[in-house]
């Protein structure tokens, strides 16, 4: 700061994870490991400078800080708050991950194996993983700012692999919370092994997607990442900021159906993208993002506040210490809407109904997404008829909000892993079952 | 503490526990990055980071853990760690820890200091954009960056090897906004040295590729000769790299494990992975155990010769060690990936090949592969950018598309290879090549209708 630089920060973090992985029916690895550093923010302006570090010691620290004020600063010495220390309101876990035995873990993905195998001679092959991960954190600002956070999270992953000698096809599912152990007195690994066993069995026996321009229903949960890839990261600061967003500057216009009300919310209790305080110390909050199809707000955090002068909506994130944080999603979804499922699909005369989702991608510039359906099933006269694989779904997010017309009541989220600028952190995605009225379906027929 | 003196605390803590087979792996890397915005560089950053993983052979074995913390108290957990880890893995007991030499380590070649060159570098780059066409409104991404790593191996049986790798890369994005439309292009160009980076020449095919896309428009649905270009092909070939991996085919994670000495692609195609091909930016002399690396012939002819290895697969498989342990990162358990692995160059050129069909659709961008791409199954259905093609002329740009298709199919489905061989950013192990690449038959959606 004796540089003259507007904000400074201090994020430092000491994690500790375990994660066991079974192939083959054998527990083929288990690895503890720690991370801890530092990460040092200085702004002056809208220019910012970050310096991270696992050495620990003050010297290497004060250097840290000094590499970090020349590159953006030189002027006269800035103020600084003084420091109030808090301890955020997060989520303690009932059962602390690192006080369960690895025998107990291997026993869970031994049984998942098990019930995958079991639901059909088809599953040649099942892959599982269990992950746990404690993040402490302390983060300091210029601005009298002095808070420290436990995130703990707990995850399930299986991957199924149905062949029948010439070819592979794959069924998955990785269900996980902000949560200790406790995860597992609600979720039953074996249902979730036999999710991902049924849906590699269904894709073995699926004819090729066609390909074309047709109207297409997407079920809830994880399907949410049509969102999530079409919209939510050209909703995000860091994008509109610059105008390098199709939404940019259309806060109060109408950019979607009338249908559609899409939030992010960080706070829901024990939810997978959860946390008290984002990465920037600011407690995370519910965002309403577009209400009824009119955009509310974007997602803010502390750098695209000064850029845009809107106040920051906790969303400021980072996957560890060696990341600047930046504008994430945390639970975003589309809400229940008033349409009943079986009138969704009864509306198409030929259409893609995909009840499981893959990820996707898109360019926040131009708006272009993709994403993948891992499951999906032709529908022919409003009626569900056989399964199809090998599906993508290609469009413009601008485009596929307005052709959200018809929004499901049963609303669901899924777990994924987001990457971008700041690395990759955890986000839920949801939303009731959907209707596009029409979209870009590739395939192979 | 230091490294040396943690890797004495180790050796002791190992010892005294009864662990007298081990490995400690380290990797310590360190990036800059800079992004300009009108004029000025408006992003900084800087990061640094040393992380080990001890690997221990307990009661037949193998155990992992790992730390970034280096003190004596973290040595004695660290081999705690690993002991229970191996008392819960159930992985087969062939997993060694192979004995080796102790090498000094080579000198640093990393520059000290790349801040003042990548400066230079990404403001001449967001200029270059700007001035390069009235059309460009804004620059989107306009960044520069160096990266180093270094990697260490020091095991009980002797091995104490270590080696280093860097590189810097430039990332030009310009907008170009018309008719209501909205078009941006990325080029990332890379090179040993900050100073190397011609961030002018980036900038301007990025505005020359972002142009080139103004009036694109979807094609109709239906099966087309695809030319994948260089780009296109490698992060496929890096995308599938999995089907070639011994460990993927042991697993039954890929069809290829009892297609040894069979035809697997087109006559014309040669899959080649050289560690030290001279080309490349990252050579490795030794894998992630510590064994040394081989230039290894995948395919040759159409014919798969090897799969890749590393001594526990060759071990479960009965083939030779190929030399391509792997770590994803430091703490990651041993798997196999390539090191430079490339699809070899055929004799005609680029515009041979473009001219070779009545009509094509020449792809220069695919997006989505970590989604749209399953490396299990082979089969793949992505965004895709490019050209159509008639007669080796350009007709018009397209975009709004899918390619779908599957990898495995396609190696037999190569119909030529040009002589244009260009390779990906580095990242894992090293990186992937390809020249551009003639496909008779691939699906492709695009506008309704047949």
């Amino acid at each position: 700061m004796s540089t003259g630089a507007d904000f400074a920060e201090l994020f430092y973090e000491d994690s500790l994870s375990h994660s066991l992985n079974l192939i083959d029916r054998k527990v083929e690895s288990a690895v503890r490991g720690h991370i801890r550093g530092v990460g040092i923010r200085a702004i002056k302006g809208l220019h910012s400078v970050y310096v991270s570090s696992c050495d620990m010691s003050p010297a290497a620290l004060i250097t840290a800080a000094k590499q970090a004020a020349v590159a953006c600063c030189s002027g006269q010495p800035a103020k600084f708050a003084a420091l109030t220390a808090l301890k955020a309101d997060g989520q303690w876990p009932k059962i602390e991950p690192a006080g369960v035995e690895s025998a107990k873990k291997a026993h869970l993905l031994r049984r998942a194996d098990a019930a995958a195998r079991d639901y059909s001679a088809e599953i040649a092959q099942v892959s599982a993983m269990l992950m746990d991960k404690t993040q402490d954190v302390l983060i300091a600002n210029t601005q009298g700012l002095y808070v420290e956070d436990r995130r703990v999270r707990t995850r399930f992953y299986i991957s199924a692999i149905a062949a029948d000698g010439t070819q592979n096809q794959t069924g998955s599912e990785g269900p996980g919370a902000s949560c200790g152990y406790e995860l597992f007195e609600r979720l039953d690994v074996c249902d979730t092994a036999r999710s991902a066993a049924r849906q590699a069995v269904t894709m073995l026996h699926a004819t090729e997607c066609p390909a074309g321009v047709m109207p297409v229903a997407i079920e809830n949960g994880f399907g949410g990442v049509i969102f999530h890839e079409a919209c939510g990261h050209s909703l995000e600061s860091a994008a509109v900021g610059k105008g390098n967003s199709e939404f940019a500057g259309k806060l109060g216009q109408k950019i979607a159906s009338s249908k559609v009300t899409a939030i992010d919310d960080g706070t829901i209790p024990g939810a997978w993208g959860s946390t008290a305080i984002d990465d920037e110390g600011r407690p995370t909050q519910r965002t309403v993002l577009i209400e009824n199809g009119i955009l509310k707000s974007y997602m803010v955090d502390y750098l695209g506040s000064l850029e845009m002068g809107l106040a920051p909506t906790g969303s400021g994130r980072r996957e560890s210490y060696l990341y600047a944080p930046t504008s994430r999603m945390r639970n975003t979804y589309i809400a229940p809407g008033k349409d009943r499922d079986e009138d969704i699909i009864a509306s198409m005369e030929r259409g893609l109904y995909c009840k499981k989702m893959g990820g996707g991608s898109v360019n926040p510039v131009t708006g272009e997404f993709n994403f993948a359906v891992s499951e999906g099933y032709l529908v022919e006269n409003g009626k569900i008829r056989y399964p199809v694989r090998g599906a993508s779904l290609i469009g413009k997010g601008s485009q596929v909000l307005f052709d959200i017309d018809m929004v499901g009541r049963n609303l669901d989220h899924g777990q994924g892993m987001c990457g971008a600028a700041s690395g990759s952190v955890p986000t839920n995605v949801g939303q009731p079952l959907i209707r596009l009225q029409k979209i870009t379906v590739g395939g192979k027929q | 503490m230091d490294m040396t003196a943690f890797k004495q605390a180790v050796d002791r803590a190992a010892r005294a526990a009864g662990v007298d087979c081990f490995e400690l792996y380290s990797r310590q890397s360190g990036s800059m990055e800079l992004e300009a915005y009108r004029g000025a560089v408006e992003k900084f950053s800087s990061s640094q980071t040393l992380g080990v993983c001890l690997r221990v052979l307990c009661g037949g074995r193998m155990g992992y853990a790992g730390t970034q913390v280096l003190s004596e108290q973290e040595a004695q957990r660290l081999v705690g760690d690993a002991i229970d880890s191996a008392k819960v893995a159930e992985n087969a007991d062939i997993d060694e820890i192979l004995p080796g030499e102790s090498r000094p380590a080579a000198d640093s070649q990393a520059e000290r200091d790349p801040y003042p060159a990548l400066k230079e570098a990404v403001l001449a780059g967001e200029a270059a954009c700007l001035e390069g066409d009235g059309r460009v409104s804004a620059v989107a991404d306009a960044g520069t960056a160096a990266a180093w790593s270094r990697r260490a191996i020091y095991n009980s049986q002797g091995l104490d090897v270590s080696d280093e790798s860097h590189y810097a890369y430039a990332v030009m994005g310009p907008v170009v906004r018309q008719g209501g439309d909205t078009y941006n292009e990325y080029e990332i160009d890379y090179a040993d040295s900050s100073a190397a980076l011609d961030t002018a020449a980036t900038a301007r095919r990025a505005v020359e590729s972002t142009l080139s896309f103004i009036g694109s428009q979807p094609v109709a649905a239906g099966s087309y000769a695809v030319a994948l270009s260089p780009k296109v092909s490698y992060d496929l070939l890096e995308t599938f790299c999995g089907l070639f991996s011994g460990l993927a085919a042991y697993k039954g994670l890929s069809l290829l494990g009892d297609k040894v000495g069979t035809a697997v692609a087109a006559a014309c195609v040669d899959l080649i992975d050289d560690p030290l091909y001279p080309g490349a930016i990252c050579r490795r002399a030794f894998d992630d155990q510590g064994f040394a690396t081989q230039k290894t012939a995948v395919i040759a002819g159409g014919v798969l010769a090897t799969l890749l290895h590393n001594q526990k697969t060759a071990a479960l498989m009965g083939a030779q060690n190929t030399g391509n342990a792997y770590k994803g990162s430091y703490m990651s358990p041993l798997t196999v990936a390539p090191t430079n692995l490339y699809l070899a160059p055929g004799h005609c050129t680029q515009k041979e090949l473009l001219a070779s069909r009545e009509e094509l659709l020449y792809i220069t961008n695919v997006k989505g592969l970590h989604a749209g791409a399953n490396p299990t199954t082979g089969d793949f259905s992505l965004e895709s950018k490019g050209f159509l093609y008639q007669n080796g002329r350009r007709v018009r740009p397209v975009s709004q598309i899918t390619m779908a298709g599957n990898y495995y199919r396609l190696l037999l489905d190569i119909a030529a290879l040009a002589d244009d061989l260009t390779f990906s950013l580095p990242g894992g192990a090293g990186q992937f090549g390809s020249p551009t690449v003639l496909v008779d038959r691939l699906s492709v959606s695009g506008e309704s209708g047949q």
